[in-house]
């Protein structure tokens, strides 16, 4: 008999306590609408990023990972699967693709080496029918098996999943086929969240593996020669942080850190670079990187700051045994020839201490009692407090706290047998001072009388700059990326700031503008307003919650939550409810005559509805059982939508109204069209987690990026002559967001700084 | 059903993107908060704020990666939080004690196969993770209801999965050099 999952069972029991119509989005919406609105709060992101670790290390401190055994001379790179060694690497001999009854299945990639076998599936064409509502009933027993000729099977073990509308990509590691192997079956009695019986089950797809053909994506590893040029960090100085007193225990002086680079991975669009941070012996127990979105450098030859990104790749990691630490960082297309420079400005030491308190429990200590010792012990030059001892379960927690730089210490009971244990992480980042604990149990529950604790180590962060220089092989064109010519610089944005140019005679007309309802507080609630293009003049429009100016700029369609889609006079101010448009009804985009307006309707998935401006002629364009969002009109009076497909990926389709038929249009993210129709703006998310927007004509071709570093360009609109675009520009540090004019025939670009907030239209 | 596009939509600002987002995954995460406040109100009170939170900082996050399991280990912490707040009780101190009886209910109602018996160890279920300390209900939806491995972790992180993994490995490495245990890798 079929076992059922103990997620669905769970699912069940949580299920009996929750009412069947939940319905939180009316309170949701109401309180978002009376408080706070969207903003980015960059500083946030490293916040959340070091508590949430902390509370992750809390509860897996048992679940330590093996770090892998010293790398050699290694063959290639094969993205998903990781550096390979020479002659050991095999691969699916062409994809196995299976449909039955509209689902297909396709084994996309394996790659098979004496370490693992990578497999990579998708599902597509799956129906919302036939995905299971965990509330009514239990989705199937999901398990992808590989099965060899012998008939045995192999277990996966999951390593990523990504969802879309119609289906899904899964990701799996096995153990290592036999190299004698070259075939299994791919076992799927039944899909992802499929209700039982609602889709094809029982899938068998036969695999055929060959050594890795010559045209397989290997990426090329160049060893660096080690050492490489450390610009710095032979000499070591603890510099605590602002406020303490400067100390150096005295083997601090003596202790070494190096950089090196090992090898980079040279792949089509940037590098893969693989570095060490060395330590000696003494005095650090553990070198590891400390907040590495701040403390960790790409720089290349101008020392312009190149965008990257942390990877998780195998190998990486601390290895206390070899004193070293690796990481892996993939780089942004590097541009400029020359060295690339990879600096840090500080680590996070552990240094061994030896201190210790008495905490006495009394004769009976009862789960959940708390003491408050209120204890300050000195540990060189820096202090910490042991704020509070809680008992429960088997043992005892301590909050502690320092203002002295420590981010963590170790508290263990040498004298007593102890079976597990957690310490969690303080940040520095909340005013100099930083909140840790530890805790433990007893393998006899615990014991009696006081208890001598001991504070093994601390962990603190150095400041100690530290730079290593790599030179790339020099720099092809498949190299350069698309937005080398891009109109708009981090440096070329602030010397636009600091050089305030007037709106270009001709372009005026109002804009509608999501942002800040107090301008001098923008961290304060946003809202939807009406301004004049310099910013002045605004005026809040309550409760919208987007809108569109009509084509002849006299009108505004805006929505609101709880009563669909409003017309406002913009001569008299006045507004009135679209005929035809209810709750839940937004996104108003006006047909080029202005006398229609095409809007978004539906719960999860939104299709498209056209309605005339007296409420008649109400009538559905799209039922594609996805989301569908407009985009703009092209001047033949077909409409362009944009429809997400798998993640990252979108589908712009051309609508002829009069036939009701969709042709696919183009694969990018149309953000708007210009009023002529002959101009696209793109909105793309780059590396790094970037916006970023181009322009180009409707076959994609004279394609021109209008921004490239941190900044985000956001909503652009287009002018009524199509000769300038205004966006958002998001500055990723600070969090601001101002309006600009982007030329995009001139590269000019012209900062307004009254606006402040995306722009949602633009009326002349 | 898609969700990149509602995320997209948040990240214009446009709060009908989280309209869609509420729709879709309120009930499960009701659940899951529930499994860790067991009160109802305060699970509802814990997915309310987690959905704000969300919608405040949808800019943030990488629509590359899968809302839901992101989401539902937002909302498996909040709750947490809210329930130890709420009790001031202290952080347990290991995630695998206790859990033994909670498993073998599991594993028996896994394979019930009468409708009565599989009621009855429901509501054995529901006890036992009531009587469960707050971390070690966590320790239990992580594992069994939200089904976490390690590598999805990062989902439940504001930061790019490779530097979540990244934090997770050196947080694990500093904390056994911080207490001097000398544990075999495993």
């Amino acid at each position: 008999m079929k076992k059922i999952p103990y997620s669905n069972i769970l699912d069940a029991v949580a299920g009996d306590q929750i009412p069947a119509d939940l319905d939180l989005a009316p309170n949701i919406i109401a309180r978002i609408q009376k408080g706070k609105g969207y903003r980015m709060q960059p500083r946030l992101k490293l916040i959340s990023a070091v508590l949430v670790a902390a509370i992750v290390l809390a509860v897996l401190f048992y679940a330590v990972p093996g770090v892998a055994a010293a790398i050699g001379r290694w063959f290639g790179y094969l993205p998903g699967v990781g550096l390979v060694s020479e002659g050991q690497v095999r691969a699916l001999a062409e994809p196995a693709t299976l449909t039955r009854a509209g689902v297909t299945v396709t084994v996309d990639q394996v790659v098979l080496n004496q370490e693992r076998t990578a497999l990579l599936y998708s599902v597509d064409g799956l129906p919302d029918s036939a995905i299971a509502d965990v509330r009514e009933e239990p989705a199937c027993d999901y398990r992808v098996t590989l099965r060899l000729p012998d008939g045995s099977q192999l277990l996966a073990t999951p390593n990523g999943v990504q969802n879309w509308g119609s289906g899904y990509q899964h990701r799996f590691n096995y153990a290592p086929v036999p190299g004698a192997v070259d075939a299994a079956t791919l076992l799927i009695p039944c899909l992802y969240q499929a209700r039982p019986g609602a889709a094809p089950e029982n899938w068998e797809i036969p695999l055929r593996f060959v050594a890795a053909a010559p045209g397989a994506t290997v990426f090329p590893v160049i060893e660096i020669p080690t050492p490489t040029a450390v610009v710095a960090g032979a000499a070591v100085t603890d510099t605590p942080v602002a406020g303490t007193p400067a100390t150096a225990a005295p083997a601090d002086a003596e202790a070494g850190l190096s950089l090196t680079l090992d090898r980079a991975v040279q792949m089509e669009d940037g590098y893969l670079l693989y570095a060490t941070l060395h330590w000696e012996a003494a005095p650090y127990s553990s070198v590891s990187l400390n907040n590495p979105a701040a403390a960790l450098h790409l720089l290349d030859a101008n020392g312009q700051e190149l965008v990257y990104e942390l990877r998780d790749e195998e190998g990486a990691g601390v290895n206390v045994d070899q004193r070293q630490t690796v990481f892996a960082l993939k780089t942004a297309p590097v541009q400029t020839p020359g060295p690339l420079t990879l600096a840090l400005d500080s680590v996070m030491v552990t240094i061994p201490a030896e201190a210790s308190f008495v905490f006495d429990p009394g004769p009976d200590p009862r789960q959940g009692q708390e003491w408050q010792p209120g204890l300050e012990i000195s540990i060189g030059e820096r202090r910490l407090r042991v704020v509070s001892v809680v008992h429960e379960g088997s043992g005892y927690s301590v909050a502690m706290n320092s203002d002295t730089g420590i981010i963590s210490a170790g508290v263990v009971d040498h004298e007593h047998t102890v079976v597990s244990g957690f310490c969690t992480e303080g940040s520095l980042l909340q005013g100099g001072r930083s909140d840790f604990g530890c805790g433990w149990n007893y393998q006899d529950g615990v014991p009696a009388g006081p208890l001598t604790l001991s504070i093994t180590s601390i962990s603190v962060e150095h400041a100690q700059p530290l730079a290593v220089q790599w030179t790339p092989p020099a720099v092809s064109a498949t190299l350069l990326p698309a937005d080398a010519s891009a109109c708009l610089t981090p440096e070329t944005w602030q010397a636009a700031l600091g050089q305030p140019r007037p709106i270009p005679a001709g372009l005026a007309g109002k804009v509608l503008v999501r942002g800040p309802v107090d301008e001098n507080n923008p961290a304060g609630d946003w809202g939807i307003a009406i301004a004049n293009l310099d910013g002045s003049a605004r005026q809040p429009i309550a409760g919208a919650n987007d809108g569109a100016f009509s084509p002849d700029g006299a009108k505004l369609a805006y929505s609101k939550i709880d009563s669909g889609i409003w017309i406002m006079d913009l001569s008299t101010g006045q507004s009135a409810p679209l005929a035809g448009t209810g709750y839940g009804d937004f996104n108003p985009l006006w047909s080029p005559d202005g006398e229609r307006i095409v809007f978004n309707r539906g719960v999860g998935i939104f299709d498209l509805f056209i309605v005339n401006l007296d409420g008649s002629e109400l009538r559905q364009l799209t039922s594609g059982g996805v989301q569908e969002y407009p985009a703009g009109w092209l001047a033949d009076g077909s409409l362009l939508y944009n429809v997400a497909g798998r993640v990252y990926e979108t589908t712009v389709y051309r609508l002829d109204l009069h036939s009701g038929e969709s042709q696919v249009f183009s694969n990018e993210n149309i953000s708007s069209v210009s009023p002529d129709g002959q101009q696209l703006a793109i909105s793309e998310l780059a590396f790094g987690e970037r916006w970023q927007v181009a322009v180009s004509d409707l076959t994609g071709a004279n394609r021109r990026a209008l921004a490239s570093g941190s900044l985000w360009v956001l909503t652009p609109r287009w002018s009524a002559d199509g000769q300038w675009l205004l966006a958002g520009v998001s500055d990723t540090d600070s969090g601001a967001t101002l309006g600009a004019l982007f030329n995009p025939s001139t590269c000019e670009v012209i900062p307004v700084p009254g606006l402040r907030g995306s722009i949602l239209s633009w009326a002349q | 059903m898609d969700d990149v596009q509602a995320i997209r939509r948040l990240k214009n600002g446009d709060i009908g993107g989280l309209e869609s987002l509420i729709a879709c995954y309120q009930a499960r995460a009701v659940r899951t908060a529930y499994l860790v406040t067991h009160t109802e109100p305060l699970a509802e009170e814990v997915v309310q704020d987690a959905f704000i939170r969300f919608y405040e900082h949808a800019g943030q996050f990488d629509e590359r990666r899968a809302f839901e399991p992101y989401f539902l280990r937002m909302v498996v912490y909040a709750a947490l939080n809210a329930v130890e707040r709420e009790s001031r009780s202290a952080v347990s101190l290991d995630a695998d004690a206790d859990l033994g009886g909670l498993e073998y209910l599991l594993e028996c109602a896994s394979s019930v196969e009468e409708q009565v018996e599989f009621e009855q160890l429901k509501r054995a279920i529901h006890q036992a993770i009531g009587a469960l300390p707050p971390r070690q209900r966590l320790a239990a939806v992580q594992r069994y209801y939200l089904e976490m491995s390690e590598s999805e972790m990062s989902a439940a992180l504001d930061v790019a999965p490779g530097t979540v993994k990244w934090l997770l490995h050196e947080a694990r490495a500093r904390l056994r050099a911080l207490l001097g245990w000398q544990r075999s890798e495993e």
